[in-house]
C-alpha cells in the first residue's frame, strides 16, 4: 500500500498554508516536523478528507482518495490537534458514538473498545465522565477513537501534547508496533516522540516540504555543525544572544554544558557532538525555543 | 462483464468472478504496460501489481462502476514508477510502443511508424481510445485532463495520422 | 486514408499473448481474501444508531419543558390569557433548537466527526430528528391542553406561533451574527404579539392561519436545506478551521 500525495496545495486569500507539497508514504511511521504555521495541521486535514486542496490530489495506491468517499474514510484513523468531547459523554459513551459514526458493527465495536482500554489504560476510567479527566488521559480516549476502526493509515496531528514522559514512551512503543503494515503519519514539535521510531521524516516550512528522508540522511545536513562546551555562568547570557543554543545542562561548579549548532565552532573548548533530530530542528527553525534541563 | 454483475457475483461470494475479471483485463492492461514499461519483465510486474492494487479496493470502484478507467489509471500510475524506480538509464526506445511476440502486415508497420511520429500526448489518447476501447470519458479520467482536451488530442491524432498515411 | 480507416486499422491491432496471467489471478485472490471490506450502512442505521447520543440532552430539555407545559396549561382555564401561555410554551419548543445549534464545533467535536464515514449532512438530519421528535411530543401535549382549555384554538395559538418561531430563529441562527440573541428576540416580540392581540388572533380565519403556516413551513424547509448544504460541501468547516 502507499499514499501518494500530489503537489497538495491549500491557499487562504492570497496565502498558501500549504504549498506544493508532494510525498510518497509507505507502511511504517513517519514523522511530519515543522515549527507552529508551517502547515502541518492543513496538509493532515487534506489527507484526512476533511479540508479541500485548492490543487493536487492523493492516490491511495492509485486511487484518488477524494473519489474513494466512504471507503478512504473507513481505512483513516484521524486524531486532529485540538478536540473535545460533548461534556455529557463518558469514556464508553464517546467510544460508542465514535464507533457509530465510523459504521464499526456493534459486536465487533465492544470488543475492539476493550481491547483499546486495556492497551491504552482506559478500563478504570471507562465510565467517567471524560470532560473530568486530566489532559493526557483525554488525550489518550482520542488516540483510542482514532485506532476504533483499525486503520491502514492512521494521521495523528501533535498526539503527545499533555502526555508525560512516561506516558508518551508507551505510546511511542504502542505506536511501533502498530505501524507495522500501516502508514502512520505523526506531526510533532517534540522531535524525540519520531525520533526512535520514525522510519522516515519530512520536514515542512511555510507550507513547503524542505526535505524528507531517514533520521541519519536529514542529519547529514548538520554534520560537524553540532556542538557541546562548557561555560562558565557569568558568560551565559553573552552566549544566549550570540549563539543558536539547542539545549543547556547544568554541570555544576558555575559551569553549564552548552549545546549548540553552527557553521563552525563559537565558543572556546567545544567539542563536536553527533547531531540529534533535535539540533536540525533548531537548524531549520530558528527562534523556536530551546530545551533547558536544569 | 458488467460492473453491475461482477458486484453481484462478488457480493454472493463467487470468488470465479475476480479471475474472470483479472483474465478479462489483463492481457489489455499488459499491453499497456509493455507501452510504458522499459522491458518485458517490467510490464508484467507492473501489471501484476495494478491488478493487486485494484483489487484491494475493488469494493469502492465497483460501486461506482468506473472499474475500467480506474484500473488502467492504476496501471499508469504504477508503470511511472517503475520509470522512476532505478532503471532510469535505460532508453526510450522510440519503438516503445510496438510490442514483441507477433508478426505484423506491413500496414500495420506503416501505422506504427506513424503512431510513433505523433507527439506522447496523442498517441496516449489514440492508443487508449482505440486500442484499448476505452470510452473518451474514460481516457481522460485516466490521464487526468478535462474530456475537451481529450477530445480536441483525439482530434489532432486523427489529423496527423491521416496525413502519415 | 480516411479516419475511419484509420481507426478501424487501430482497432484491429491484434491481443498479444498474455504470460503471467496465472500468477496474476493467484495474487489477486490472496490479496481479495485479504482486503478490507467496507460495510454497508444504511441511513436508517446512522440515524438510529445516533439517536441514543444526540437525542439525550436534548429530550432532557425538552422533558423538563414538556413539565412545564403540563403544569402552565393544565391549569389554565379558559380566556385570553391561557390562549397566550399555549403561544409562549409553543414558541418555547421552537427555541429547544438553540442551545443545540452548533454544538459540536462549540465542544470541538466538528473535526473529528467530519473524518468519519457518516457524512455531516446524515449527522445533521439525525439531530434533527432528535429535535423534531421530542417537538413533536411537546407540541402534541400541548395541542391537546390548549383544545381541552379553549376548543378550535390549536392551529392559531400552537402550531402557528411554533412554525413561525421555528423559521424565525433557524433564519436568524443562520443568516445572522449573534443568531441566537436574534432567534431569542424574534420569539419575544412573537410572543407579545400574540399576547397583546390574543382576542383578535382567536378570531384569525383558518385558512388565514393555515397560508402563514405554510408559509413558515417553507422557510423552515429552505434553512433546513441551506444547512445540508453546507454540511455537504464544508464551507463553514473551512472558515473556523482555519482560526
Amino acid at each position: 500500500m502507499d499514499l501518494k500525495i500530489e503537489n497538495l496545495t491549500r491557499l487562504y486569500g492570497g496565502k498558501a498554508a500549504v504549498d506544493g507539497v508532494s510525498l510518497t508514504l509507505t507502511p511504517g511511521v513517519w514523522g511530519l516536523l515543522g515549527a507552529n504555521g508551517a502547515g502541518k495541521t492543513t496538509l493532515m486535514r487534506m489527507l484526512a478528507g476533511i479540508l479541500t486542496p485548492s490543487a493536487g490530489r492523493v492516490l491511495c495506491d492509485g486511487a484518488d482518495t477524494r473519489a474513494m468517499g466512504e471507503a478512504w474514510r473507513d481505512m483513516l484513523g484521524y486524531l486532529p490537534q485540538r478536540f473535545g468531547f460533548y461534556p455529557e459523554f463518558t469514556v464508553a459513551d464517546y467510544l460508542d458514538y465514535m464507533a457509530v459514526l465510523k459504521g464499526v458493527e456493534k459486536r465487533a465495536a465492544r470488543r475492539r473498545i476493550g481491547e483499546l482500554c486495556e492497551t491504552l489504560s482506559l478500563t478504570r476510567v471507562y465510565k467517567k465522565k471524560i470532560r473530568r479527566l486530566s489532559g493526557g488521559t483525554q488525550r489518550r480516549v482520542g488516540i483510542a477513537q482514532a485506532l476504533l476502526n483499525d486503520p491502514d493509515v492512521l494521521i495523528l496531528d501533535e498526539p503527545t501534547s499533555g502526555l508525560d514522559p512516561g506516558e508518551r514512551v508507551r505510546f511511542r512503543n504502542l505506536l511501533s508496533e502498530f505501524a507495522r503494515g500501516r502508514i502512520v503519519l505523526i506531526s510533532t514539535h517534540i522531535v524525540s516522540d519520531v525520533e526512535y521510531i520514525a522510519a522516515e521524516n519530512a520536514i515542512m516550512k511555510d507550507g513547503r516540504l524542505i526535505d524528507v528522508g531517514t533520521t541519519e540522511e536529514l542529519l547529514r545536513a548538520i554534520d560537524g555543525k553540532v556542538f557541546t562546551a562548557l561555560v562558565p555562568e557569568g558568560l551565559l547570557a553573552q552566549v544566549e544572544r550570540d549563539v543558536r543554543i539547542v539545549s543547556l545542562k547544568n554541570e555544576g561548579g558555575g559551569q553549564t554544558l552548552v549545546r549548540y549548532v553552527a557553521d563552525g565552532p563559537l565558543l572556546r573548548g567545544s567539542e563536536i557532538a553527533a547531531p540529534r533530530l533535535e539540533d536540525l530542528y533548531l537548524w531549520l527553525f530558528r527562534g523556536e525555543g530551546r530545551r533547558e534541563d536544569v | 462483464m458488467g460492473d453491475k454483475e461482477i458486484r453481484k457475483r462478488l457480493g454472493s461470494g463467487d470468488e470465479t468472478a475476480l479471475d474472470e475479471l483479472v483474465r478479462a483485463y489483463y492481457p489489455d492492461i499488459l499491453r499497456y504496460c509493455r507501452r510504458h514499461t522499459a522491458d518485458e519483465h517490467s510490464a508484467e510486474d507492473a501489471a501484476q501489481e495494478t491488478f493487486c492494487k485494484a483489487v484491494r479496493h475493488l469494493d469502492a470502484y465497483v460501486h461506482r462502476g468506473k472499474f475500467r478507467a480506474w484500473l488502467y489509471k492504476i496501471a499508469a500510475n504504477t508503470c511511472a514508477d517503475f520509470w522512476r524506480a532505478p532503471r532510469r538509464d535505460l532508453p526510450l526506445t522510440g519503438e516503445a510502443y510496438v510490442e514483441p511476440g507477433f508478426d505484423r502486415a506491413e500496414l500495420a508497420q506503416d501505422l506504427d511508424a506513424a503512431l510513433a511520429a505523433l507527439p506522447e500526448a496523442q498517441r496516449e489518447v489514440i492508443l487508449l481510445r482505440y486500442v484499448h476501447g476505452l470510452k473518451l470519458r474514460e481516457c481522460a479520467a485516466v490521464l487526468d485532463i478535462p474530456l475537451r482536451t481529450a477530445q480536441s488530442r483525439e482530434r489532432a491524432a486523427l489529423q496527423a495520422l491521416r496525413k502519415l498515411l | 486514408m480516411k479516419p475511419r480507416e484509420i481507426k478501424a486499422l487501430l482497432r484491429a491491432t491484434p491481443a498479444a499473448d498474455a504470460p503471467g496471467v496465472d500468477e496474476a489471478v493467484r495474487r489477486c485472490r490472496a490479496v481479495y481474501a485479504r482486503r478490507r471490506t467496507l460495510r454497508r450502512l444504511g441511513a436508517a442505521e446512522i440515524i438510529v444508531g445516533q439517536l441514543r447520543f444526540v437525542a439525550r440532552p436534548v429530550w432532557l430539555v425538552q422533558g423538563a419543558l414538556l413539565v412545564v407545559i403540563c403544569l402552565a396549561l393544565g391549569r389554565a382555564g379558559g380566556g385570553r390569557h391561557a390562549l397566550a401561555m399555549s403561544a409562549l410554551t409553543a414558541v418555547l419548543v421552537a427555541l429547544t433548537i438553540l442551545p443545540f445549534y452548533g454544538r459540536s464545533e462549540r465542544h470541538g467535536m466538528r473535526e473529528i466527526e467530519a473524518a468519519t464515514r457518516v457524512s455531516r449532512v446524515k449527522l445533521l438530519l439525525a439531530k434533527l430528528a432528535a429535535v423534531g421528535v421530542g417537538d413533536a411530543v411537546c407540541l402534541g401535549a400541548a395541542a391537546l391542553l390548549t383544545l381541552r382549555n379553549a376548543p378550535g384554538t390549536a392551529l392559531v395559538f400552537v402550531v402557528l406561533p411554533f412554525a413561525l418561531a421555528s423559521a424565525g430563529s433557524l433564519f436568524a441562527l443562520n443568516h445572522l451574527p449573534g443568531g441566537a440573541f436574534a432567534a431569542t428576540g424574534f420569539a419575544v416580540a412573537l410572543v407579545s404579539v400574540y399576547w397583546a392581540m390574543a382576542e383578535r388572533l382567536s378570531r384569525l380565519p383558518a385558512a388565514a392561519a393555515l397560508a402563514a403556516c405554510a408559509l413558515a413551513a417553507g422557510v423552515l424547509a429552505a434553512e433546513c436545506i441551506k444547512m445540508a448544504r453546507d454540511a455537504q460541501f464544508g464551507k463553514d468547516m473551512e472558515e473556523i478551521l482555519w482560526t
